[in-house]
C-alpha cells in the first residue's frame, strides 16, 4: 500500500488491482438460550439431556421448547442412555478459519438408544473410526478452547 | 395460470473475478440476456436479483445491481435459498408471471466471493446449515456436510473414491470447452487421487471452487413472448422442497430427500414419467462428486444405489443415456453461489435452441431438459424443466 493514502494493492494471484476497505468488522453473536436453560444446566452436569414434549411424548434433540407436533410448549427433560451407533462420519482437514488452532477432526452422526440422532464429534484415533462402531456419548471439556460439550467415544465394532 | 417462456440468457466468464465488482459483473450477464432477447429496460416490470453474500461488501446487492444496470424504480428483491438461490428467483419470476402480476421479469444471479479470503469464505459456508447446533462447537465445513453423505453412500452401495472421481473427470472435460468456465483444463482420476483431503472422503478435486460469476435470465408471459422471440423456451414445470437446518434430523445419509420431492413435483407438473427417455440432458448440482452420482437417483434417472454405475459405464457423457453437466458443472464451470442456478437454467435454453455449438452441444431429440439445483446439503432443491414445446398442462 506504500505511502499513498488510496489503499489499492495488486492481487497476488490474478494481478488486478483492488481497493482494501479499511472498516474491519469483527463480529461475536450473544445466542439467546433462555428457553432451553436446563439444557445447558444439565451439560454442566454432565449430563446430555432431550427435551420431552408432556402432552405428545415427541423427544427433541436439539432440544426445543415447543413442540410442532401437538403444538404444546409443556417439556420435560429426559437424560439420554448415550448408547450410539455411528451412521456416517468424516475427518475435517480444511477447517474454517475459526477452528483453524484445532488438529483435524472427525465428526460424525449417531443414532441414539432412544431413536433420534446426533451430530457431534467422535475423540479417537482418526484412523480407527468405522460406519456401524458402537459409541457413548459423553460430557467434556475439550482442551484447545475450554468448552464443555457433548463428544463421541468409540466402545468397539460391531 | 399463465404459460412462462425464457427470451433470453447471459452468463459472464465464472472465475476469480478480482478484475469486477458486483455491479460490473452483474452487467456482463444482464447484457448479454438483453442482447439476446432483444428486451430493453423499458419492457422489464421488475427484476430479482439471487445472492447469499457475506463475503461480498454490498449489503443491498439488488437496488446496487439494479442502478448499476439502468433498472430503478423498477420493483426489485434479493433472494435466498443458498446455492439454489437462483433457481428460487427463477420460481419467484415465474409465479410473478404466471399470476398475471408482472409480464417480463428479468432474473439477475450474482456473486462476488473472493472479495473475501478463502479461510473467511469456507467459515461462512460452513456455517450454512444449523449454526448453533453443528458450527459453534463442531466446525463443520460444506465438504464435511457432504463428506457425511459421501461416507454413508460408499458404505451402503460399495461405491469407491475412485468413482466420485470420474465425476470431476468428465465435467472438467467439458469444462475443457467452455470459454466461460472457471477451470478449462482436464483432469485424471489420478490427479484427483492425488489432490488432498479436504473432508474424508472427499478430496480437492472432489469440490466445486470458489467462483466470482453472474447469470441472467429473462421470462415473459405467453402474450409477451411473441414481441420479442419466435424461439422461446418455455417453463414446464417447477418443483421444489426443502431439508432440515440440523443433519442430524435426516432419516439416511444416501440422498437428498428434498431434491426427490423436488424432481417428483417437476415431473408430474410436467407430466414426465420416464425421465431418461424423455430428457435431452441435463444440468445437475455438482457441489461435489457425490452431489452428482445422488442427483442421478434422486431424479429418478436410475434407481437408488446405482447412481455411480452410471458414471462408472459413461452414460452421463455426450452419447450416453443421458448427459449430464455438459458445461462443465459446478465442478469446473464454477460454483458463485447465487449466479449457478440462473447459469443452469440459461445454459439448457441455449442448449435445446442448438445455440451451444461444439463438443458440448448435446443432441436434441425430444426439446426437453432439467435444472437439479440444491441449496446447502439439501436444505433447498429446486428442479425446473424446459421445454421447446409449450403445449401441455399448465401449473
Ligand atoms: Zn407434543
Amino acid at each position: 500500500m506504500s505511502e499513498q493514502s488510496i489503499p489499492i494493492i495488486k492481487d497476488e494471484k490474478t494481478g488486478s488491482e483492488v481497493y482494501v476497505s479499511k472498516r474491519i468488522l469483527e463480529q461475536r453473536y450473544l445466542i439467546p438460550i433462555s428457553r432451553i436453560k436446563d439444557f445447558f444446566d444439565n451439560l454442566k452436569d454432565g449430563k446430555v439431556t432431550a427435551t420431552k414434549c408432556k402432552s405428545c411424548g415427541t423427544i427433541y434433540f436439539p432440544p426445543k421448547a415447543d413442540c410442532d407436533r401437538c403444538m404444546s410448549s409443556s417439556m420435560e427433560y429426559i437424560e439420554l442412555k448415550g448408547e450410539a451407533t455411528l451412521v456416517s462420519f468424516t475427518v475435517v482437514r480444511v477447517k474454517p478459519s475459526t477452528f483453524s488452532s484445532f488438529a483435524d477432526y472427525a465428526v460424525g452422526i449417531g443414532r441414539m438408544a432412544e431413536g433420534i440422532n446426533i451430530l457431534a464429534w467422535i475423540d479417537e484415533d482418526l484412523s480407527r473410526i468405522r460406519i456401524g462402531a458402537k459409541m457413548r456419548l459423553v460430557v467434556m471439556s475439550r482442551k484447545v478452547d475450554n468448552t464443555i460439550s457433548y463428544f463421541f467415544k468409540i466402545l468397539g465394532h460391531e | 395460470m399463465r404459460r412462462v417462456a425464457i427470451l433470453g440468457a447471459g452468463q459472464s466468464r465464472f472465475g476469480k473475478r478480482t478484475d469486477v465488482r458486483l455491479d460490473e459483473l452483474a452487467w456482463e450477464s444482464f447484457r448479454e440476456a438483453m442482447v439476446e432477447s432483444g428486451v430493453t429496460q423499458r419492457d422489464i416490470d421488475s427484476f430479482i436479483v439471487s445472492t447469499l453474500g457475506g463475503w461480498s461488501a454490498e449489503v443491498l446487492p439488488a437496488v446496487v445491481v439494479g442502478e448499476y444496470c439502468g433498472l430503478t424504480p423498477k420493483p426489485t428483491m434479493r433472494v435466498e435459498a443458498a446455492c439454489a438461490s437462483g433457481s428460487a428467483a427463477v420460481y419467484q419470476a415465474y409465479t410473478m408471471i404466471a399470476s398475471g402480476h408482472a409480464e417480463v421479469v428479468s432474473v439477475i444471479g450474482v456473486e462476488k466471493m473472493s472479495e473475501s479470503s478463502t479461510p473467511t469464505t469456507v467459515e461462512l459456508i460452513g456455517r450454512a446449515g444449523n449454526y448453533f447446533w453443528e458450527f459453534e462447537n463442531y466446525g463443520m465445513t460444506f465438504p464435511a456436510y457432504y463428506a457425511l453423505y459421501a461416507s454413508s453412500y460408499m458404505n451402503r452401495y460399495g461405491a469407491t473414491e475412485e468413482d466420485l472421481a470420474l465425476v470431476a473427470v468428465k465435467n472438467h472435460y467439458y469444462g475443457s470447452f467452455n470459454p466461460k468456465a472457471h477451470f478449462q483444463r482436464r483432469i485424471s482420476v489420478d490427479d484427483v487421487m492425488k489432490s488432498i483431503y479436504v473432508a474424508d472422503p472427499l478430496k480437492l478435486l472432489d469440490c466445486s471452487p470458489i467462483t466470482d460469476g453472474s447469470a441472467t435470465v429473462i421470462l415473459a408471459s405467453e402474450e409477451s413472448v411473441k414481441k420479442f422471440t419466435n424461439e422461446p423456451v418455455w417453463i414446464r414445470g417447477i418443483g421444489a422442497a426443502s431439508g432440515t437446518a440440523n443433519l442430524s434430523k435426516r432419516d439416511n445419509f444416501l440422498g437428498l430427500e428434498a431434491a426427490r420431492k423436488a424432481a417428483d413435483d417437476a415431473y408430474k407438473q410436467a407430466n414426465i414419467e420416464r425421465p431418461i427417455s424423455k430428457l435431452d440432458l441435463v444440468e445437475a448440482h455438482d457441489c461435489f462428486t457425490i452431489a452428482e452420482v445422488m442427483a442421478y437417483e434422486d431424479l429418478r434417472l436410475v434407481e437408488r444405489g446405482e447412481g455411480y454405475k452410471l458414471i462408472k459405464e459413461e452414460q452421463t457423457y455426450k452419447g450416453g443415456k443421458i448427459p449430464v453437466n455438459l458445461s462443465g458443472g459446478l465442478k469446473a464451470k464454477g460454483h458463485p453461489i447465487g449466479a449457478t442456478g440462473v447459469s443452469m437454467i440459461g445454459e439448457l435454453s441455449k442448449q435445446l435452441l442448438g445455440r451451444i455449438g461444439g463438443e458440448r452441444q448435446a443432441d436434441i431429440k425430444h426439446g426437453w431438459a432439467l435444472a437439479h439445483n440444491v441449496g446447502g446439503t439439501g436444505h433447498y432443491a429446486y428442479v425446473t424443466i424446459l421445454s421447446l414445446d409449450k403445449n401441455g398442462d399448465v401449473l
